[in-house]
């Protein structure tokens, strides 16, 4: 009896640690950004490489050539590696991930290797207008005992509308995505997107409009909850603004942003600074973020201070070979003893050619200065 | 070719801006060593919006799309009665049925507690991709052996 339930706790452990896997790594491959190949690859801006206005979802033209010339080992970064070009109008892709790795907390150690990601990106342009869609897959590994069965589910993570004059620096979209904020990273596990309302699901029906030009940027935003998926996890209504200057030397710039967010039962104010910056000598590529967050409550206690601090360096050893370092803190209240947590994180990517990317993650994270948590991630990426 | 750009007369700021991050993460720090006793209300209301919603309730977890072991915690009744078995407006005044992952009045007992702190090696600890600060696994005891209320 013992042994069963100890098998039983090891299969659920199992289990589980696929749903924990499968939330590092169910990210978006270009869905979103990467922010360090902007002024790293000699782009001053998002737009050359992306659709949209701030960066992430499905790469364009200049974006696919950058893949193949730039940032891999080679390879025709077009669609189907150039087999087949689309009509100048329509846009098309394919993410595919594959992952394994283990953990470690003070409890216990587990391996597991999955498949997890399965996305398909539609971008269809009529003069100054485009239309785009993403459809997003969630939770491929899924705990077996659940009533709710143990396969993936798939959701409109991402569409909008959008004008933009060719001619013009200016936009304005409609739909579901991420009100213009922060860095924006492609791994939505780090401190700045998951505490900063970015996680996986958290896209937001947005009006977003703004200036992106060759010196500096603005981007504003209205959010509300997806009326249309009312499963997914935002919850909250608010607005943003983000500013971001670029360097006169094109090798870096400066911003800040503003969010604010009200929900049924608590309000959030957060402020916070951004800072990117290129050393063209040795190559290394600074990214550092710092926000605050008030957050209040609706008759449920005193309002908190929360604070994430981040500074990311990476570094291409040669083309296609990139690694990098993050320091992240978080603390959920300042006042309070024991709520904050810091994570050390190591990656190394490698980008063969075009279209493939191998990517290993080793993370530590200490909590509160008394337990840890150790994720070590290896992830095949392929995108079409 | 690479787009090109216009350089402008902007003052050129990486570093201070870069430091500036920094210092600020070293007064996080300095605010840190300042800190106080926990105060925090130990009522549901304050525990599912400030702890359970933001950590345990992420897409591919306890919310409502996933709905892992049928459980979510994104919603403020829904939450109170995958913890505790009973409706929250039946126990608003009274204690509620132990059915749930909530022994009310005995963390010790409760399975909540349990996975949340995981000492023995059944399993994964809870949230298994990013533990609770010990503060607020403490808070969530100190609610149970408040007697789990609807409050």
């Amino acid at each position: 009896m013992q042994l069963m339930t100890r098998q039983r706790s090891f299969t659920l452990g199992l289990a589980t640690l696929a749903i924990a896997l499968g939330l590092l790594v169910v990210s978006p491959g270009t869905a979103e950004a990467y922010p360090q190949f902007q002024f790293s690859t000699g782009n001053s801006t998002c737009t050359p490489c992306h659709f949209s206005p701030v960066g992430g979802g499905l790469i364009a033209d200049w974006g696919r050539d950058e893949a193949g010339d730039s940032i891999s080992r080679g390879g025709d970064g077009r669609f189907l590696h150039g087999l087949w070009v689309p009509p100048e109008w329509l846009a098309l892709g394919v993410d595919l991930r594959l992952a394994g790795g283990g953990k470690s907390t003070d409890a216990e150690n587990e391996s597991l290797l999955f498949p997890m990601q399965g996305d398909v990106y539609l971008r269809g342009a009529y003069k100054d207008f485009s239309a785009y869609f993403a459809s997003g897959a969630c939770c491929s590994a899924r705990d077996p005992e659940g009533d709710n069965g143990g396969v993936a589910k798939f959701y409109a993570r991402a569409f909008h509308l959008m004008y933009r004059p060719e001619s013009a620096s200016y936009y304005v979209r409609a739909g579901r995505f991420y009100t213009p904020f922060g860095l924006r990273h492609q791994d939505h596990t780090m401190y700045v997107r998951r505490d900063n309302g970015q996680y996986l699901g958290e896209e937001t029906f947005t009006l977003s409009g703004g200036y992106a030009g060759s010196d500096w940027d603005v981007h504003v935003g209205l959010f509300t909850p997806d009326p249309l998926q009312t499963d997914t996890r935002e919850r909250s209504s608010g607005f943003s603004v983000l500013y971001e200057n670029r360097l006169a030397e094109d090798n870096g710039s400066w911003g800040g942003h503003l969010k604010f967010d009200i929900a049924d039962r608590n309000m959030k104010y957060t402020a916070g600074a951004i800072g990117k910056y290129w050393l063209a000598s040795p190559g290394i590529m600074l990214l550092a973020e710092l926000d605050g967050i008030l957050e209040t409550f609706d008759g449920a206690g005193d309002a908190r201070l929360q604070t994430i601090a981040h500074l990311n360096a990476t570094y291409f050893i040669t083309t296609g070979v990139m690694v990098g370092a993050t320091l992240e803190h978080f603390d959920s209240d300042v006042k309070i003893n024991s709520t904050e947590r810091d994570s050390f994180a190591l990656t190394a990517q490698y980008f063969p050619r075009a279209h493939f990317e191998v990517m290993a993650l080793a993370r530590y994270e200490l909590i509160s200065d008394a337990s840890h948590a150790a994720v070590g991630l290896l992830m095949l990426h392929y995108y079409l | 070719m690479r787009p090109t750009r216009k350089t402008h007369g902007l003052p050129d700021h990486p570093v201070a801006t870069l430091g500036l991050v920094v210092a600020l993460a070293a007064m996080t720090t300095t605010a840190a060593a300042c800190q106080s006793d926990d105060d925090r209300p130990a009522s549901f209301e304050y525990i599912q919006t400030a702890i359970l919603a933001p950590n345990c309730a992420t897409i591919g977890c306890h919310s409502e799309f996933a709905a892992v072991r049928t459980y979510t915690f994104d919603d403020f009744e829904e939450a109170y009665m995958d913890l505790t078995g009973t409706p929250c407006d039946q126990a608003r005044d009274s204690d509620p049925q132990t059915v749930g992952l909530v022994s009310p009045g005995d963390p010790d007992s409760s399975t909540l507690t349990y996975v949340l702190r995981r000492e023995d090696d059944f399993g994964p600890i809870m949230p298994p991709d990013r533990p609770l600060p010990g503060a607020d696994v403490d808070l969530i005891e100190q609610w149970i052996a408040e007697g789990a209320r609807c409050n």
